[in-house]
Parts: structure tokens; C-alpha cells; sequence
């Protein structure tokens, strides 16, 4: 370790994270130490408004590093009956601000009488991941239909957000995202809407290595909120098993010479 | 005086640089688009310069990255192209034998830490094994000097935007899709380019190479579709 160094870090104690490590962590940069990486989900999630609502959905590969960590998992959670949210980044974030957002929409619902709008949720996301500083890697797309119509919200780790017609989120959000600026229009048919958000993750699935396997999607209209899943496209699908006859035939090698032996059976046993 | 603690470095910082570059091979031949500014920084520095640079009837090279180093790169390639005819005055630079050329001069400049700063793509008419039987070729060379074969490409912010879309349309046709289909497809990419990537114009230049030559068209604009800015003025 050549020359010393004095790291002045003065951090007041509070609720939310326990900083007192950071100027540990510091030095021990300094002294080479490789700081650990975080890992987040490796994911395309789209969605987009259209004539009668918002269509969402995401892909279902979780990656730690370079291994897929779950083949199968969620990550089109929902809010309310007509809100879902698609998320990107850390996975336990994502799970845990999902929770904190569904259980404050429904408190809201209960104290005001009236089903809770879009944009609250919006709100409630914001206001909790400014506060963290970017800190809680959760980027999400919140969208659904409320009273005053359909919506569909970016909102990011720092606490940005953007009211939005389609958007694409995580690592495979470029591949996505010019599917939509190619092929989106205003006030698409559900059965259009579907397959250009289908396209789009597919996209995504193709041209990121951390997005793949299956995919999931939500159409949510004033009548309420339709989950399908999981859909395999077809590159994701498993070739079909071929069931061959894999013994030969008797006599495909010559006999030369035979021997029988007989065996006087003294006990027998049924082995299974 | 430089001492054992401060060696001469060369920079590694591009100055005014091109962006991203479109190429595809077709049923006829090879397409190739890049837009007409150079930026320096978020700038749009140098606007209404192309980035292709026909080497001769069969070849054309492209760039992206650092608009020095290509215009010096352009000279070496021009001398090289009069180096062989100074020995039969009907040679030519075929696009795999500059390829390769270049390949080897980019890797060379990199391992000496001085690197040519720019992604070059070499498009053009291979003969195989004469000129009278000619096959579509393009080339790619990363900074680092990589190299490799493609039958389409695109660079820079538009190999994470509109890659998997070109793979998508043109292995649908197996790469045989006609002119006018190839070049719908590289200005669809233009459109989709120039809304999501901060350093690039709308005027651009699209190039085709055939058995029958080199045809680079006028600079062409592209508008594309606006209209979802009426639909967003939300306050949240």
C-alpha cells in the first residue's frame, strides 16, 4: 500500500440506510479491492397504450451474471384490478416496491371509497425512490385504466418519470424500442396492439442475451385487467422428442455359435 | 523531460466523430447508409459531409467514429489502390483484399496504443474467383481491429437499436430482397435512428453496389412521424 490516506466521511445517522461502511469501503478500493457488483434482472419490458386501454408485458429470464438464475420468472406484477406494473433492474427491489405500491393503492382505495387512478401509483413510486437516491435499482412501467382513461408511466431508479404512448425498459429495451417507433399508431385494435408488443419483446428476447425464454402479457381495459401467460415463441420452443426404436433387430449381426445354458430355478423374487 | 513515471501516450479520445452506419446485402447487391454529420460531442459540428468514400467500381468504404483519422485513412487507401496499378494499370483493390488490409493496419495501430479511432465498413462486389462472376461482400473493422464478414450490419448506437430489426426483415427473405425493398429497409432504420439517437441529422446518404458499378444517390432526407407529440402534455 504506498502513501496513506485519510478519507474525512461524516454521515449522520438515520432511518433508511446505515452508511457508517462507506469510508471503509473507500480505502478498500484504493488498496485494490474489486467492489462486488450488483445483479439486476437482465430484461425487456414493454408496454403501450391503445384504443381501449394499455397492453404490457415482459419477458421471463432472470440472470445472475451469465447464468439464467429462473427460466420462469414474473416480472408483471400487479398493482390493483386495472394497474399492473412491468419492472427492470434489481430483482428484490422490483418485488419489494411492487408489495409497497399495491398494498398502499389498495389503503388508498379503502380510505377515499374510489377505485385508485394510475397516476397515484405513479406518484407513491416516485416520491419513495427519489428519497433513495437511485439507490433502490427499480425502473418500472406502470400502466392501467382508471376513471380518466388509459396510462402508461416510465418511472426510473432516480425518481424521473414520463407520462408516455409506448416505452421499453432494461437491457433489452433498444431491440424493443425500434420495433415501436417502426410500427406503433395512435389508437391500434386490441389484436394489433398484442402482436406489436408480442414483436417487440421478441425483439428484445432475440437481439439482448439477458432477455428470453418466455414471455408474458397483460391487456387491461375499463372492464379490467387479462393476464396471459407464459407464451413461447416459437424460437423459445423445445424440439419435440423423437421417439425412435433404438434396438436392432435379431439377426443384423451374424451368429458364429450358440450355447444354451439352462438354470434350475431354486427361488424366484419379484424385483420392481 | 518524459521520465520512466510519465511515457508518451498517444490520446484515445475521438474528436469530431460520424455515428452509427447502416449495411445490408441484397438479392442484386450490397446497400450502405450513413447520415451527413460529424459531432463534436453532442455537437453537430460538421453537417452536409459524407461518410462513404468510393475506392473504385466495386468497392466503397465507410465510416464511423473519428473524421481525422478516416480522411487520413482515405489517402492510404488512395495510394494503395495507385500502388497496384502502378503495376498493371486494370487492378484494382477488390473489398475482401482492402478488408483484410485494413484488418491488419487497425490491429497494428491498436497494439502500439496509437488506434485509428473509427469503425470502418467495407461494402462492395467481390470477384470469385474473376471479374466476370461477382459476389456481394461486406466487412466490418471494430477500433480494435476485428475484422469480420457479415451479410448485415449496423454501428454504433444503431447496433443496439436497429441490428435485431434488419436481421428480422432480411432473414425473412433469406437476404434476397430486391433494391426497392433494401432500401426501404435502411430508411426505415434512418427514421427509427434519428429518434433515438442524440447525434444524428436526417439527411443522409444511401449507396448501392452492383456487377453493374457504384451508384451513390443524392443526400435524401428523412422526416419521419411526429404526431406523438400531440398526444403527450401530461404534467405528473
Amino acid at each position: 500500500m504506498s502513501g496513506g490516506k485519510v478519507v474525512d466521511a461524516d454521515f449522520e445517522p438515520c432511518d433508511a440506510f446505515d452508511f457508517s461502511n462507506v469510508a471503509r469501503n473507500i480505502a478498500l478500493v484504493d488498496c485494490g479491492m474489486r467492489a462486488p457488483k450488483t445483479t439486476s434482472t437482465g430484461t425487456t419490458i414493454v408496454g403501450m397504450c391503445y384504443k381501449d386501454g394499455v397492453v404490457m408485458g415482459a419477458d421471463s429470464r432472470a440472470t445472475a451474471g451469465n447464468i439464467i438464475a429462473d427460466k420462469d420468472c414474473l416480472k408483471v406484477h400487479k398493482l390493483t384490478d386495472s394497474i399492473y406494473a412491468c419492472g427492470a433492474g434489481t430483482a428484490a427491489d422490483l418485488d419489494q416496491v411492487t408489495k409497497m405500491l399495491s398494498a398502499n393503492l389498495r389503503l388508498n382505495e379503502l380510505n377515499t371509497g374510489k377505485k385508485a387512478r394510475v397516476i397515484t401509483a405513479m406518484r407513491h413510486a416516485k416520491q419513495h425512490l427519489f428519497k433513495y437516491m437511485g439507490y433502490i435499482g427499480a425502473y418500472l412501467l406502470i400502466g392501467g385504466v382508471d376513471a380518466v382513461g388509459p396510462h402508461l408511466y416510465d418511472v426510473s431508479a432516480n425518481g424521473t418519470t414520463m407520462a408516455k404512448a409506448y416505452a421499453a425498459d432494461g437491457s433489452g429495451s433498444y431491440a424493443a424500442i425500434s420495433v415501436l417507433e417502426r410500427d406503433y399508431k395512435h389508437n391500434m385494435n386490441e389484436a394489433d396492439a398484442k402482436e406489436l408488443v408480442q414483436r417487440a419483446i421478441e425483439a428484445g428476447m432475440h437481439g439482448d442475451n439477458a432477455s428470453g425464454n418466455s414471455l408474458n402479457l397483460v391487456v387491461i381495459t375499463i372492464e379490467g385487467a387479462r393476464f396471459e401467460g407464459p407464451i413461447f415463441p416459437g424460437f423459445c420452443k423445445r424440439p419435440t422428442e423423437i421417439e425412435l426404436e433404438y434396438k436392432f433387430k435379431t439377426g443384423t449381426t451374424a451368429t458364429l455359435k450358440q450355447k444354451t445354458f439352462k438354470y434350475e430355478i431354486v427361488e424366484s423374487m419379484d424385483i420392481y | 523531460m518524459e521520465g520512466i513515471d510519465k511515457p508518451l501516450t498517444h490520446t484515445l479520445d475521438p474528436t469530431c466523430t460520424g455515428t452509427s452506419m447502416y449495411a445490408l446485402v441484397y438479392k442484386d447487391g450490397v446497400a450502405i447508409a450513413t447520415d451527413r454529420v460529424c459531432s463534436y460531442g453532442k455537437t453537430a459540428r460538421y453537417k452536409h459531409i459524407g461518410r462513404q468514400y468510393r475506392v473504385n467500381e466495386n468497392v466503397i468504404v465507410a465510416f464511423g467514429g473519428d473524421h481525422a483519422d478516416f480522411q487520413w485513412l482515405q489517402n492510404v487507401i488512395e495510394r494503395k489502390e495507385l500502388d497496384l496499378k502502378c503495376y498493371d494499370i486494370g487492378a484494382k483493390l477488390t473489398p475482401k483484399g482492402l478488408h483484410a488490409y485494413l484488418t491488419s493496419l487497425m490491429y497494428y495501430r491498436r497494439s502500439e496504443m496509437n488506434p485509428i479511432m473509427n469503425t470502418i465498413i467495407v461494402a462492395g462486389m467481390h470477384p470469385e474467383p474473376t471479374y466476370d462472376n461477382l459476389v456481394p461482400f461486406i466487412g466490418v473493422i471494430t477500433p480494435r481491429g476485428v475484422g469480420y464478414a457479415t451479410k448485415h450490419v449496423a454501428t454504433g448506437l444503431g447496433a443496439m437499436l436497429l441490428h435485431q430489426n434488419m436481421e428480422t426483415v432480411a432473414r425473412s427473405n433469406d437476404y434476397k430482397l430486391s433494391r426497392d425493398e433494401a432500401f426501404a429497409l435502411l430508411r426505415k432504420c434512418m427514421e427509427v435512428h434519428i429518434y433515438r439517437d442524440c447525434t444524428a441529422d436526417n439527411e443522409y446518404d444511401i449507396s448501392s453496389i452492383t456487377k453493374d458499378g457504384v451508384t451513390m444517390e443524392q443526400p435524401q432526407q428523412v422526416i419521419g412521424s411526429w404526431e406523438i407529440s400531440e398526444l403527450n402534455n401530461q404534467y405528473e
